[in-house]
């Protein structure tokens, strides 16, 4: 269980919708993989849930039973509107006219071989797209083969214990403020995620700087957001040998800085 | 209570439909059994939306919004496995915290699991009253700076950093309190949610 200290009391929080972004990306890649842990979440979301429970009920007004069911009944009525999940369950049966179809021999069997024939024709085209599949299906492999790497890489930043946590936050901006938690160790690396970064302008870049107590700041790398303003950013090497006292992301010109220049977007000290 | 009140209840108990039935009719399409659904957990829905925004025609749009999840998402939703009221009071609870931070409702992976664990019959559980009493008594025991961020970040949906923003407390000292406050209610709840002490 030690290997899931850091993580534990975390669980609780996240069932309760209480760690910013950052630290919820990072806890729900650890269940994807972590029995122990999920199992331990799911008691957590049980307590959550029986808080919600305990609020004492209160009657709502009989007409929004009555605008429920209309919408309801609207949404089913119109057009292209989805069809029950279990639709397969009540397909059409074969009418008797279709069962007396195969009762005339003669007609039936030409049928029949027609559809052999179109068939064969059918059979090598699919020949041919199956091997197309299987060669994107190796790719696919070898792609989610690159993936799980990378993921056994983070977990085991994130499962170190003498990780450093750094939480970084913007003093300035507007809600909803850019903010960001970096997990940091010489030995594997760097793993920083962040959210609520406001797109770039053209030709720029974000960079993440870590600043030692004495010396000039180093670059752990650039990044860009994506279009929800959520970016993360993944080094194996970390950049300097000893743990830095601050980190921080500016804004820089694309391709990145060799020193800080633009402005600080946020700022987190251990 | 007196016999007849017992033997009206314990009618209705044998007749009453059980909540997976009510979730497969709604698999298919069944509006009467949503209808149902809604009859016997409205209120509660209804209830939590209130807590969190305040506001009843606000709560009522969470209500309607969150039995149109239920109609969405059914198939999905294996009660065999996870509460029905459970599930429907932690949605309403999230779709009340989006619509008071206008937020769009998160995505799927976000949200609400589709199944929570609850391994009791929480109608029965609630027609005793013991089990909101026992989770009441533990929030009651909490300290009040401890309760009061619990009450604010589960009702009111807000995060570590807000938390601290509006309190005015330092970020440390919130965390720790919250993690103590969520410790308690671990050790005091857990219990009932295992099935050996059922």
């Amino acid at each position: 269980m030690n290997e899931h200290l850091p993580f534990a009391e975390d669980l609780d929080l996240l069932a309760f919708g209480l760690l910013e972004p950052p630290e919820t990306a990072a806890l729900r890649a650890h269940l994807e993989l972590c029995a122990e842990c999920r199992a331990r979440f799911e008691e957590a979301q049980g307590i959550a849930a029986l808080i919600s429970l305990s609020t004492p009920a209160a009657q709502p007004p009989a007409r929004v039973r009555a605008a429920l069911l209309e919408s309801i009944s609207a949404e089913r009525a119109r057009p292209g509107a989805s069809g029950a999940p279990a639709a397969s369950a009540a397909a059409p049966r074969p009418s008797p006219k279709s069962q007396n179809f195969w009762t005339r021999p003669f007609l039936g069997w030409a049928v029949a071989a027609a559809a052999v024939l179109i068939a064969l024709g059918v059979i090598i085209p699919q020949q041919r797209r199956a091997q197309d599949q299987l060669a994107a299906l190796r790719a696919q492999v070898a792609a989610k083969q690159d993936e799980l790497d990378r993921t056994r890489a983070v977990l085991d930043l994130l499962r170190s214990t003498d990780a450093l946590r750094v939480h970084l936050v913007s003093s300035t901006a507007p809600w909803p403020w850019p903010e960001g938690k970096v997990y940091y160790q010489p030995k594997n690396g760097l793993l920083f995620v962040a959210s609520h970064l406001p797109p770039l302008d053209p030709g720029k870049a974000y960079q993440l700087w870590l600043v030692p107590e004495s010396g000039n700041p180093a670059s752990a790398g650039i990044f860009e957001p994506d279009a929800k303003g959520n970016a993360m950013l993944m080094s194996h090497k970390a950049p300097m040998p000893m743990k830095p006292r601050t980190f921080a992301v500016t804004i820089e010109p694309e391709g990145g800085a060799p020193g800080p220049t633009g402005p600080q977007v946020m700022v987190g000290e251990q | 209570m007196d016999r007849s009140d017992e033997a009206s209840r314990s009618q209705r108990a044998e007749t009453r439909v059980p909540d997976p039935a009510l979730v497969l009719r709604i698999v298919n399409r069944d509006e009467l059994a949503l209808a149902e659904v809604y009859d016997r957990y409205g209120s509660l829905v209804y209830a939590v939306a209130l807590r969190v925004l305040r506001d009843g025609p606000a709560a009522e749009e969470v209500l309607q919004d969150t039995f149109h999840r239920l109609w969405s998402i059914a198939a999905r939703f294996d009660p065999a496995r996870g509460s029905l009221p459970a599930w429907l009071a932690v949605t309403a609870r999230h779709r009340a915290i989006d619509y008071l931070r206008q937020r769009r409702p998160a995505g799927e992976s976000e949200a609400v699991a589709v199944e929570i664990h609850l391994p009791f019959d929480l109608e029965e559980q609630i027609s005793r009253n013991g089990l909101m009493d026992h989770v009441r008594g533990a929030l009651g025991r909490l300290p009040d700076a401890q309760r009061n961020l619990v009450e604010l970040a589960y009702f009111q949906g807000m995060t570590h950093t807000e938390l601290a923003r509006s309190t005015g407390e330092p970020l440390g000292t919130v965390k720790t309190r919250l993690r103590a406050a969520l410790a308690s209610l671990r050790k005091e709840l857990a219990e009932i949610l295992r099935p050996s002490k059922k």
